[in-house]
C-alpha cells in the first residue's frame, strides 16, 4: 500500500514549470497515442484472442490440440524483441508495410499479448453449457450468431479481464513504442524523468495515468454489476467439438495459424537464425548461470505472488465489504504503472525505512547492518507483487467466483475447518486458475525488465536484462540467445498450462 | 474464524520468509568494491573481471539506466552499498554531483594524465571513454561531401533527406545541449527547427536503423554515433557490412567548434565504504591497457592520450572535438529536451 | 421431556446497528428426539435464514438456540458450524465437483480409519441404492442421484440433527412423492431429528411430524399437518395451506349465523369469534360434498381431473364461488348445474378484512 500512497501523495507536491511545457507541447500527443494504443491493443487482442479461442474450442480439425497450445507461445516473446525483429525483417523486404508508427506498435504489442485473452476466453468457452448452446440452435441461430450472441456475452467477464490486462500492459510499455517512434504517456514519463531530470513531474504523470486507468476499470466494473453471470454447475454436459467440412477445416486452421505465425514462428525463426549464424555470444557457463537465475527468480516470485493473491482473494470472499478489499482494488491496478515508476515508488519508502533502522542502530549500538530491504531480493519481489498482483489475483478471483458459497457451507456442516476447505475443495477446484495465474506471472517476470534491472542485488543478471542491454546497445543479433532462452523457459509453463486447461475436456 | 485466518497468514508468511532467505545474497566479503553501472554489463564487466583477477578485490556489479541508479543511490542515502557510479554520459555524472552523491577524486594520481576537459571542474568525476556524434551519408547520392558543419543540415537542400532516432535518446539530447552551449538557445531552436523540417521520416529505431535507412536510400544523411558505423563495418552479418559500405562517415565542425563528443565516466559515491578499493578500481580503469580495451571492443576513443586506439580509428586521424562544454551538458539537458518538444522532434 | 432442539425468541437481522433490517423476529420452535419438523412458507419468508441460523451460518440478533438443553447460539456466542454435529442437505446439493461419489460421502469422516470410512460409505450407498455410482463424479449423476448422494453425505458422520433446505425442489414430480416417503422412512429408521425447509405443502404433509408455517419472518402456526389444514389460526395459514374459499357470514338479530348456503350450527361456533362484527367461513373442497339429490345447486365453471377425483370450481347463486371434490365417475360438463351440500366438521371463522 505504501508505494501507492507515495504515488498518490505526489499530487500534493507543487507542480512546476515543466507541466506548463508538457501541456503546451506534448501532452495531447501522449494522451492521444496512449489512448489509441490502449484501445487498439484492447480491440486487436479481443479479436485475435476470442476468435482463436472460439475456433479451437468449438470445431474439430486436424492438429487442434497442437495448435491450441502453440497459440499461447507468443506470450513468452518480449514485445520489444518482436518489434526489433520485425523491423529487421521489414528492412530486408522493402515491399512490406512500415511498422514504425502507431498502428505498427498496436499490431506488435497485440501479437504478443493476445494470449491473455485467448487463454481466459478459451477457459470460459469450454465451461459453457451444451444446453445453452443447443437452445440457441433450436432458435435457429447460425454458428456465427451463437458465437456473437451467446458465447461472447457469456464469457464477457473473462474476455474483459484478458483485454484489460493487455491494454494495461500496453500502456506501461516503453521499449516497443520508443523503438517504433510512438510517443506515449509512458515515454513521456521517462522523458521527463531522464531528459528533464524531473522525477516529481514524472511521478505526477504516472499518478495521472493511473487515475485514468482507474476510471476506465471502474466504469467497466460498474457496468458489469447490473448483469450477473451465474455459472450453474448442475448436470451440464460439455459441448462436443463440431465436425466440419474439409474446406472449413482449412479455413479454421489458416485463421488459427495467422497470429501464431506472426506472433511466434516468424520472429522465433529470425532469432534462431541470428543466434546460430551471426551471434558473437557463446553458450557458456556464465550464460547458463543467468538462465538459472532468471528461472529461479521468476519461479520464487511467482509462487510468492500466488500465495499473496490467494490470501487477498480469500479475504475478499470471506468479508466482501472490508476496507482491505477497497485497498486491494487499487493495488491490483499496479499493472498499468510503468516499471521504473513502481521501482521508485518502492525504493524510496523502503530505503527511508532502512536508513531509519541504521540510524537507530548506530546511535544505540554504534553498529550498522546496511540495507535490509532495498538492494535485496525482498524489494525486488515486493515490486513484482505490486506490478503483477493484478494478473494472478484476478485470475484466481475468476476461478474462486465460480465455486458457489453453498459448497463452503456444505463442507462446514461436514465438520471441515477453513484450512480443510482450502486444501480439499478449493485448491483442487482452483488448480487450473492457480496454475494459469502462476504461469502468466512466471512468464511475465521472465520478460520483465525495468524493475529487475533497477532493483536487483549485485551480480545478479537475468535473461531479460541481458537481452535488453544487448538490444538497446544495438546488438539485437547478440541478444538473440537470451531472447531464445526467455521463449524456451516460457514454453515449459505454456505446455503445463495446456495440459491442464486444454486437457480438461478430455477427462470429462 | 479470526484465529484460523491468522494462522493461515502466519503460515504463508513463513513460506515467504524461507523463500526470501534461501535467495538472500550471501554476506559479502571484506575486500570488495560495489559498482552501480549505467554502462551495459557487456561493455564493462570484462574489465572489472580483469581487475578482480589482478587485485583479488571482489567487484560487485549492478547495471541499469543511469538515472535509475542515481535515484537508487539517492534514496539509499547513507546506507547505500554503492562505491562507484559509472554512467554513459557526463550529464548524468554532473547530475549526481549536483545531488551531492559523489566525493572528490582530487588526490588520485592517475587523474594528472587525463586532459582537463575530461575531468569535472570540482574533481568529482572523470571520463572513461569518448563517443563522437556525427553523420554518415550515402556514397551513391552525395558524391562530393560538402557538409562541414552541423548547421549545414538545416539547408533546404536536405529537405526530406535526413534520418535520426527519437529525441528520447540521450545522444540527441546531449547533441542539442552542446548546440545550446555553443550558439545559445534562440539560435539553436531556429537551427533545429529547420533540421527537423528536413527529416525524411518520423524518428524511430536506433542508430543502426538510421545507417540502414541511408543504405536503403530512404534518406541520404543519418545522425549517428561513430562506433555504430564501425561495428556494422566489422559485423558477422553480410547485410550489415554491405549497408555500412554504402555510406561514408564524416566528422562535423572540424573547422569550427569541433565534433560533438559525449563521454562515459566514473565517480566515487559520497558514502563509499570501500574507498581505497574504489580508488584502485578507477586507477585501473584509467591505465593504458584498460583504456585501449574500449577502442578494441567498442571502437570508443580512450580519454588517456597515450593509449593507442583501434586501426580504424587511427585511420581517421586526429579528430577535433568540442571538449570545452562537456561539463555543462548535464545542466543544459532539460532545456534541450524542451526545445526538441517545441520544434516537434518526436 | 427433554427437547432435542429449542429455538427461543430468535431474531435475525442484517445491516449495521442503527439500521437493522430484521428478517426473523421472535421465532419459537422445538423438536423432540427423532422428530421431523418442517418450516413451510412462501419464498422470501425467511425460512432458509432460520435453517442457516440453526446450522450456525448466521449470527443471531437476539434469543437463543438450544441443543439437548445446551445453548449453541445466542447474541454473544455462536458455536462454529463445524462443532454443532448437524448435517445439512443443500437446495442445489453443493456436491464437491472435484470429488467422486465415495469421496463426497466420506468427506465428513475425517478422523476415521480407511476401513471404517469404506464400510460406512458402502453401507450408506447401499441404503440408497447407489452402490454402482461410487466412482462416478457429480456431473455424471441424475438429479435424483445427486440428491441421494447429498443426503447420505450429510448422514455419513451421524449428525444429531439433519437440516434439509428445499431438498426436493429440483426433483422431477413423478419420482418426488416416492422419494419423499423413502427419505422419511430412512430418517425414521435412523431416528434422526430433522428439519426440512420447503414451500411445497404436500412435501411438508408427507414428510414432517410437525409443521411451522412462516410468513414475513414470523412463525404463524406450529402444529401437525391435520391441525394446520383444518384448524388454521389465521387467514394467512388458511390461504397458504390447502385450497379453500371464504364465504361471508351474516349475523342475525336473533343470535344465529347464516351463510348463503344455510345456517351454521351454533354449538360448533367458537365464542370468541362470534363477538366480532364481520365474519367469514373457510370452506375447504372436502367440506363441500357433491350430491345429485341435493336441492342446493351450483354451476360448474372450471374442472380439473385428478385421477381418482375431480376438483370442481362452482358458482353458487351467481356470486359465490365454491370448490368441491367429487369422485371421478361423476363427470359433469362445464355449465352444468349440480347438487351440493355442506359437511363441515369444524367451523373455521375469521374476521372479514
Amino acid at each position: 500500500m505504501v508505494p501507492f500512497i507515495f504515488l498518490a501523495s505526489s499530487i500534493f507536491f507543487p507542480f512546476n514549470d515543466n507541466w506548463i511545457h508538457i501541456i503546451d507541447n506534448v501532452l495531447y500527443d501522449y494522451f492521444f497515442n496512449s489512448l489509441v494504443l490502449a484501445l487498439g491493443v484492447g480491440f486487436c487482442t479481443f479479436i485475435m484472442g476470442t476468435v482463436t479461442a472460439w475456433l479451437t474450442s468449438t470445431f474439430h480439425f486436424p492438429f487442434r490440440k497442437l495448435i491450441s497450445w502453440l497459440l499461447l507461445m507468443p506470450l513468452s516473446m518480449p514485445a520489444y524483441i518482436i518489434a526489433i525483429t520485425y523491423v529487421g525483417i521489414i528492412d530486408s523486404f522493402s515491399f512490406l508495410p512500415d511498422i514504425r508508427n502507431l498502428p505498427g506498435a498496436i499490431f506488435m504489442i497485440s501479437l504478443v499479448l493476445y494470449p491473455y485473452v485467448y487463454i481466459l476466453a478459451r477457459g470460459a468457452f469450454l465451461e459453457q453449457s451444451k444446453e445453452l448452446y443447443e437452445n440457441a440452435q433450436i432458435l435457429s441461430a447460425s454458428q456465427l450468431q451463437i458465437f456473437l450472441k451467446v458465447s461472447i456475452p457469456m464469457a464477457r467477464p473473462s474476455i474483459i479481464l484478458g483485454v484489460t490486462l493487455a491494454a494495461m500492459e500496453a500502456l506501461a510499455d516503453f521499449g516497443t513504442v520508443e523503438f517504433l517512434g510512438v510517443p506515449t504517456f509512458t515515454t513521456g514519463i521517462f522523458r521527463t524523468w531522464f531528459g528533464m531530470n524531473d522525477t516529481v513531474t514524472a511521478i505526477q504523470m504516472s499518478s495521472l495515468l493511473l487515475t485514468i486507468v482507474f476510471v476506465f476499470v471502474f466504469i467497466e466494473q460498474y457496468s458489469r454489476k447490473k448483469v450477473r453471470y451465474d455459472e450453474n454447475i448442475k448436470t451440464q454436459s460439455k459441448l462436443n467439438y463440431k465436425i466440419i467440412s474439409n474446406k472449413n477445416k482449412f479455413i479454421v486452421i489458416t485463421i488459427c495459424l495467422l497470429p501464431l505465425t506472426f506472433g511466434f514462428i516468424i520472429p522465433f525463426v529470425q532469432l534462431i537464425y541470428w543466434s546460430f549464424f551471426l551471434s558473437n555470444e557463446t553458450w557458456d557457463n556464465e550464460f547458463f548461470q543467468i538462465v538459472n537465475n532468471s528461472i529461479f527468480l521468476a519461479f520464487c516470485s511467482a509462487l510468492i505472488i500466488l500465495i499473496i493473491s490467494v490470501l487477498v482473494t480469500y479475504v475478499k470472499r470471506l468479508n466482501p465489504n472490508s476496507i482491505t478489499n477497497k485497498f486491494m482494488q487499487i493495488i491490483t491496478l499496479g499493472y498499468a504503472i510503468p516499471g521504473p515508476v513502481v521501482a521508485i515508488a518502492v525504493l524510496i519508502p523502503f530505503a527511508t525505512f532502512d536508513n531509519f533502522i541504521n540510524q537507530v542502530l548506530i546511535s544505540k549500538f554504534n553498529y550498522s547492518i546496511g540495507l535490509i530491504f532495498s538492494g535485496t531480493f525482498f524489494i525486488l519481489i515486493f515490486a513484482y507483487c505490486i506490478r503483477f498482483l493484478t494478473v494472478s489475483s484476478r485470475t484466481i478471483k475468476s476461478g474462486l467466483d465460480s465455486i458457489s458459497l453453498a459448497t463452503d457451507d456444505a463442507a462446514k456442516t461436514l465438520g471441515a475447518n477453513t484450512q480443510t476447505i482450502l486444501k480439499k475443495i478449493h485448491f483442487p477446484m482452483l488448480k487450473t486458475s492457480l496454475l494459469s495465474g502462476f504461469l502468466i506471472v512466471f512468464i511475465d517476470i521472465m520478460k520483465e525488465l525495468p524493475l529487475t534491472s533497477i532493483l536487483r542485488p549485485f551480480n545478479f543478471n537475468t535473461l531479460s536484462v541481458k537481452a535488453f542491454e544487448l538490444a538497446s546497445d544495438e546488438k539485437i543479433v547478440d541478444a538473440s540467445n537470451a531472447a531464445i532462452m526467455i521463449v524456451l523457459a516460457g514454453i515449459i509453463p505454456v505446455v503445463l498450462i495446456t495440459k491442464n486447461i486444454l486437457g480438461k475436456r478430455n477427462k470429462v | 474464524m479470526q484465529n484460523t485466518r491468522f494462522l493461515k497468514n502466519y503460515k504463508a508468511l513463513q513460506v515467504i520468509l524461507i523463500l526470501i532467505f534461501t535467495i538472500y545474497p550471501s554476506i559479502t566479503n571484506a575486500s570488495e568494491v560495489n559498482v552501480y553501472s549505467g554502462r551495459k554489463a557487456k561493455l564493462i564487466k570484462p574489465l572489472l573481471d580483469q581487475f578482480q583477477n589482478q587485485t583479488g578485490i571482489k567487484v560487485n556489479l549492478v547495471t541499469a539506466k543511469s538515472d535509475a541508479l542515481i535515484k537508487r543511490i539517492e534514496s539509499e542515502g547513507k546506507s547505500s552499498p554503492a562505491d562507484i557510479l559509472i554512467t554513459v554520459d557526463a550529464g548524468r555524472l554532473d547530475r549526481a554531483k549536483k545531488m551531492d552523491l559523489l566525493q572528490s577524486l582530487s588526490n588520485l594520481p592517475v587523474i594528472k594524465d587525463i586532459p582537463k576537459h575530461y575531468i569535472d571542474k570540482d574533481n568529482k568525476w572523470v571520463a572513461l571513454s569518448k563517443r563522437i556524434r556525427t553523420i554518415v551519408f550515402s556514397k551513391e547520392n552525395i558524391k562530393n561531401n560538402y557538409i562541414k558543419d552541423f548547421a549545414d543540415l538545416a539547408n533546404e537542400e536536405w529537405n526530406q533527406r535526413i534520418c535520426v532516432r527519437s529525441s528520447n535518446n540521450i545522444y540527441n539530447q546531449s547533441l542539442v545541449a552542446s548546440l545550446i552551449a555553443n550558439y545559445g538557445e534562440k539560435n539553436t531552436e531556429k537551427l533545429i527547427k529547420r533540421v527537423v523540417e528536413n527529416f525524411a521520416r518520423k524518428p524511430s529505431g536506433n542508430d543502426r536503423s538510421q545507417i540502414k535507412a541511408v543504405a536503403k536510400n530512404e534518406c541520404d544523411i543519418a545522425i549517428v554515433n561513430h562506433y555504430y558505423y564501425l561495428i556494422m563495418l566489422q559485423s558477422n552479418d553480410a547485410d550489415q557490412r554491405e549497408d555500412a559500405n554504402k555510406v561514408s562517415l564524416t566528422f562535423l565542425n572540424q573547422e569550427s567548434t569541433g565534433a560533438h563528443v559525449n563521454v562515459s565516466g566514473i565517480g566515487i559515491t559520497k558514502y563509499s565504504k570501500n574507498l581505497e578499493n574504489a580508488r584502485k578500481l578507477i586507477t585501473f580503469l584509467l591505465n593504458k591497457k584498460s583504456q585501449e580495451w574500449y577502442a578494441a571492443v567498442n571502437y570508443e576513443y580512450p580519454v588517456l592520450e597515450s593509449a593507442k586506439t583501434n586501426e580504424l580509428l587511427e585511420s581517421w586521424g586526429k579528430v577535433i572535438l568540442d571538449e570545452k562544454n562537456i561539463n555543462q551538458l548535464g545542466d543544459l539537458n532539460s532545456r534541450a529536451v524542451k526545445l526538441m518538444d517545441r520544434v516537434g522532434w518526436k | 421431556m427433554n427437547k432435542k432442539l429449542i429455538i427461543n425468541d430468535l431474531s435475525l437481522a442484517y445491516g449495521d446497528n442503527d439500521n437493522k433490517n430484521k428478517i426473523l423476529s421472535n421465532i419459537n420452535f422445538d423438536l423432540d428426539e427423532s422428530e421431523i419438523g418442517c418450516i413451510l412458507g412462501p419464498s422470501g419468508c425467511g425460512k432458509t435464514s432460520l435453517l442457516r441460523a440453526i446450522a450456525g451460518f448466521e449470527d443471531i440478533f437476539s434469543g437463543s438456540i438450544l441443543k439437548d438443553g445446551i445453548c449453541i447460539s445466542n447474541k454473544f456466542e455462536n458455536i462454529p458450524v463445524q462443532n454443532r454435529k448437524m448435517g445439512m442437505v443443500f437446495q442445489d446439493y453443493a456436491l464437491f465437483p472435484n470429488m467422486d461419489v465415495k469421496s463426497n460421502v466420506s468427506f465428513g469422516l475425517q478422523n476415521k480409519t480407511k476401513k471404517e470410512k469404506n464400510d460406512r460409505v458402502n453401507y450408506l450407498l447401499e441404503l440408497v441404492n447407489l452402490d454402482k455410482c461410487r466412482n462416478k463424479f457429480p456431473q455424471e449423476l441424475s438429479g435424483g442421484e445427486q440428491q441421494r448422494v447429498a443426503l447420505i453425505r450429510a448422514l455419513a458422520a451421524s449428525p444429531e440433527i439433519l437440516l434439509l433446505d428445499e431438498p426436493f425442489s429440483n426433483i422431477d414430480a413423478d419420482i418426488k412423492e416416492s422419494l419423499v416417503s423413502d427419505v422419511r422412512k430412512l430418517l425414521k429408521e435412523l431416528s434422526i431429528t430433522s428439519i426440512i425447509v420447503t414451500h411445497d405443502q404436500n412435501e411438508a404433509f408427507n414428510f414432517a411430524d410437525k409443521i411451522a408455517i412462516m410468513n414475513k419472518g414470523n412463525i404463524e402456526q406450529v402444529g401437525k399437518a391435520y391441525d394446520i389444514y383444518h384448524r388454521p389460526v389465521n387467514k394467512f395459514v388458511a390461504d397458504f395451506v390447502g385450497l379453500g374459499i371464504f364465504l361471508p357470514i351474516l349475523k342475525k338479530n336473533d343470535g344465529t349465523f347464516e351463510t348463503p348456503l344455510g345456517a351454521l350450527e351454533l354449538e360448533k361456533l367458537d365464542d370468541e369469534m362470534t363477538k366480532l362484527e364481520k365474519l367469514e367461513l373457510l370452506l375447504r373442497p372436502d367440506d363441500v360434498i357433491h350430491n345429485d339429490e341435493s336441492k342446493t345447486k351450483a354451476i360448474v365453471i372450471e374442472k380439473q381431473f385428478r385421477g381418482a377425483e375431480f376438483l370442481y370450481k362452482l358458482l353458487y347463486n351467481e356470486q359465490y364461488p365454491l370448490l368441491c371434490y367429487a369422485p371421478s365417475h361423476h363427470d359433469h360438463k362445464i355449465g352444468e348445474s349440480i347438487g351440493i351440500e355442506l359437511d363441515i366438521e369444524h367451523y373455521v371463522i375469521f374476521e372479514k378484512s
